[in-house]
This record gives C-alpha cells, sequence and structure tokens, in this order.
C-alpha cells in the first residue's frame, strides 16, 4: 500500500482511496476505541465517527504518522461519547458493560495456545477491560494507548494533545489504580496471572 | 515507579530509585506486580472490529462541496463589511476628536474656532480704514459659537437669503454624510469657504460682506443641525456593525459544521 499516494488522493476527494486506509486501520482503530469504551456497540460508533470526520478533515493533515492522526480523532471521539454518557448517566458504562460482561465474542486468539490458556488469557483480559473502564477518562485513554497500543509517551503527547509530564503522570496514577483493581479482585483470576501483594 | 517501568526516568533519579528498591521489599513487590500487569495489558488479544467501516460515496462527499463553496465567500463578505466599519467608524471618531466646544460630540463643534481666532485679527488689522467690516465681523464673530445672534444685525432680506442658503448647505452637507466617505472633508471644505469669506469680507465692502456672513453663517447654521445631520451616520454604523456580527457568525457557523 502506497500510504502518501492514497491519502493524497484522498485529499482530492477520491473515496475509493480513502476506503483502502480505512481498510488498512480499522482494526487498530477499532481496537483503541473498544479498550476506551469498554463495549462493542459504542467502540463501533466512535469508530465510524472517527473516519467520517478523518475524510472530512484529511485537507488538514499535513504529513507525518497518518496512523497517529486516525488514533487521535478516534480518541477524541470517544472522548465526546464519554462525555455525553455522563450528561445521561442513564445508559452508565456499568449497565454495558453488564450486558457483555466486558467480554467480547469476537475476539481473536493471538497464538495457537490450548484451550485452557486462551481461556485464562480470555478471562484476564476481561478482568484488565472491567479495571480499565472504572478509571478517569484521561487515565484510561493513556493507559490504553501506553500498555495495550503500546505507543511511547511522546506519541500519546500528541494524540491527547497533552504534554510528557501529563502523560507520565496520567500513565503512573492509571497504573496504580488499575495494580489496586487487579489486586482486589484478584481472586477471580487463575493463580498464575495473580499480581503480587494481592494476598494470595 | 512507572517511568522506571518504562526506562525514562533520568540517570540520576534511576540510580536513586535502584539504591531504594534494593532496600524496600514494598516497592519492589508493587514495581514486580506493576510490571507483571503491563505485560498482561500487552498481551490482551485484538480484537475484532463487528463491521466494515468503509465510507458510502454519498454520506461523505455532500458537506464537503457545499461547505467548501459557501465559507470563502461568507469569510470575504464578513472582512469587507468589518472593514467598511472599522473605516466608517474611524472617520467618525476622527471628525468629532476636535471638539470640545459646547457640544464635543457634534461634527463640526470645531469649525467655529479658526472662524473665531482668525476673523478678528485680519477684523483689528482693518479695522482703522473699514470701521463697517469691522463691527459686522467682530459682532457676528460674538455670536458665532453661540445661537445666531448674527442675524440681527444685518437686513431682513439678508436674513432670508441667509436661511435659504443655510438650509441648501445644510442639505449638501447631510447628503455628503449620507454616502458616508468623505464627511470630513466636506465639512472641512466648508469651514475654509467660511474662513475665506470672513477674511475677504473684512477687507471688501458691505457687499461682500453680507456674502461673507452668509457663508459663515451656514456654517454656524451647520452647527445647529449637526445633531440630526449624524442621524444617517449613526445608524449606517450600526447596520454595518449589525451585518458584521450576523455575517460573522454565518461564518462561524458554517466552519464549525464544515469541521
Amino acid at each position: 500500500m502506497d500510504e502518501p499516494a492514497l491519502i493524497h488522493s484522498a485529499q482530492k476527494g477520491d473515496i475509493d482511496a480513502f476506503n483502502r486506509l480505512v481498510l488498512a486501520y480499522q482494526h487498530q482503530v477499532y481496537n483503541l476505541a473498544y479498550r476506551i469504551m469498554g463495549e462493542e456497540a459504542s467502540a463501533a460508533d466512535a469508530t465510524q465517527e472517527a473516519f467520517i470526520s478523518a475524510y472530512n478533515h484529511l485537507k488538514s493533515f499535513r504529513g507525518g504518522s497518518f496512523k497517529s492522526w486516525l488514533l487521535r480523532i478516534v480518541t477524541n471521539a470517544c472522548y465526546d461519547d464519554l462525555r455525553k454518557r455522563k450528561r445521561r448517566p442513564a445508559t452508565s458504562l456499568e449497565d454495558l458493560m453488564s450486558d457483555d460482561n466486558g467480554e467480547n465474542e469476537f475476539e481473536i486468539p493471538s497464538n495457537a495456545d490450548g484451550p485452557e490458556t486462551i481461556m485464562q488469557q480470555h478471562e484476564m483480559a476481561a478482568m484488565l477491560q472491567r479495571g480499565i473502564t472504572t478509571l478517569p477518562d484521561d487515565q484510561r485513554v493513556v493507559l490504553v494507548l501506553s500498555d495495550v497500543q503500546g505507543m511511547s509517551y511522546e506519541e500519546i503527547a500528541e494524540i491527547t494533545n497533552s504534554n510528557l509530564g501529563t502523560v507520565k503522570s496520567r500513565l503512573s496514577r492509571a497504573r496504580g489504580k488499575l495494580r489496586e483493581y487487579l489486586q482486589s479482585h484478584g481472586e477471580l483470576l487463575p493463580a498464575q496471572y495473580r499480581l503480587e501483594g494481592d494476598g494470595m | 515507579m512507572s517511568a522506571y517501568l518504562d526506562k525514562r526516568l533520568p540517570a540520576e533519579e534511576k540510580d536513586f530509585f535502584e539504591r531504594h528498591l534494593a532496600l524496600c521489599a514494598d516497592c519492589h513487590a508493587q514495581l514486580e506486580s506493576t510490571r507483571s500487569m503491563v505485560a498482561a495489558l500487552r498481551a490482551m488479544p485484538l480484537v475484532k472490529a463487528p463491521r466494515s467501516f468503509v465510507l458510502p460515496r454519498e454520506m461523505a462527499k455532500q458537506p464537503r462541496r457545499s461547505f467548501l463553496t459557501w465559507y470563502p465567500a461568507l469569510r470575504l463578505a464578513t472582512v469587507i463589511a468589518a472593514m467598511a466599519f472599522v473605516v466608517l467608524f474611524a472617520s467618525d471618531l476622527l471628525i468629532n476628536q476636535p471638539g470640545g466646544g459646547a457640544t464635543p460630540q457634534s461634527l463640526p463643534a470645531a469649525a467655529p474656532a479658526p472662524v473665531v481666532m482668525q476673523a478678528p485679527e485680519s477684523a483689528r488689522q482693518d479695522a482703522p480704514t473699514e470701521e463697517p467690516a469691522v463691527s459686522g465681523a467682530s459682532n457676528y464673530d460674538a455670536a458665532a459659537p453661540g445661537t445666531g445672534a448674527a442675524p440681527s444685525e444685518t437686513s431682513a432680506p439678508t436674513a432670508k437669503a441667509v436661511v435659504t442658503e443655510t438650509m441648501a448647505i445644510t442639505e449638501s452637507t447631510a447628503m455628503s454624510m449620507m454616502t458616508a466617505t468623505p464627511a470630513a472633508t466636506a465639512v472641512a471644505d466648508t469651514t475654509m469657504r467660511a474662513q475665506m469669506t470672513v477674511e475677504a469680507t473684512s477687507e471688501l465692502s458691505v457687499p461682500d460682506q453680507q456674502a461673507g456672513l452668509s457663508a459663515e453663517q451656514s456654517t454656524a447654521a451647520n452647527l445647529s443641525e449637526t445633531p440630526t445631520a449624524l442621524e444617517p451616520l449613526r445608524v449606517i454604523e450600526i447596520a454595518l456593525l449589525a451585518l458584521v456580527i450576523v455575517l460573522g457568525a454565518a461564518t462561524f457557523i458554517v466552519r464549525r459544521r464544515q469541521a
């Protein structure tokens, strides 16, 4: 895929070129949205909004990492959705989480491990996802970008439009809170996934 | 601890933290549990997107065209209207600035000042030779900034002519203000003409003096007519300001929708 050429064509209004970019990045974008939002429908909405917004603002893309640019847009879409939820508490995050219990039937097996290992990873991922959704929005976004998506502090600062010091402090607080959450719910996990210091 | 885990601590802080870790079992345990947690987060499986997010053509293209065509035109119109308002308002301020008499906000408030200052000087110079001119000019000078008591010095037909001419000049001044561009120039011209006529009057004979009087009185009449003559200017300023606000709001909304 010649990404710069596709971006150039898309900037001129070629929606087919843009859709090739969508196909290339939609899983990454959706995964970020899913980890931030914690459930499928909101993540899908945020992803769709992000691609529409990206297409409409494509002229404002001035080079650099197109992936980071897309992730920044979907992060903002997630922020907007989370803010709307707070204004409409009737559909709380807990209610949405209880529908699918933080699990997702579409998860892709990461490797060729046996069924028991896959099940344990699945349980651990569901526990982590529930813990992530208990974090404040700012901390949640930074933790997902850093520890789930594996981005550098600099990339996170660019995506969240903040400075490195803010990224560091939010990440530190998020990890501390998530660690406490996992330690307090550690008995639900298989022994090898429990964290040290959780009393087991 | 978090930054240490990511190898983002400065060298001296890293050394300090490592020395502390060697001594503090709690911090060591916390570090290891955080490290395990981060590893587990990294190992979270990728989630398959429930559907494709490819954009339908009709959905994405329409808003681009409509807003891209409207936005530049609206922005240009806003800028032009704002500039017109600024020019008009600035010229209005400039016209009013040199005042400071009884009516500081009225347009030709400054006009009588040079007339009063210059006319007595010329009158005093010519005083020994042309007594009538002196009396006429000086009497009028005394009355000029005020209400217009000078016509009492002139005869009835002259007064009528003066009134007629005054109304004509006032109308022309108002018309020039309606066009809203060279208001200051028009008033300055009127004042200049009035001054020149007064000077000429003090040197020439009585008929000329009457002509001078009528011209100068027109300036004085302008004084009393000023508030009404300025109304169109104010109305235009307010209308322009409203136009700027409406256009600016429209531009802002279009830009937001475009975004």
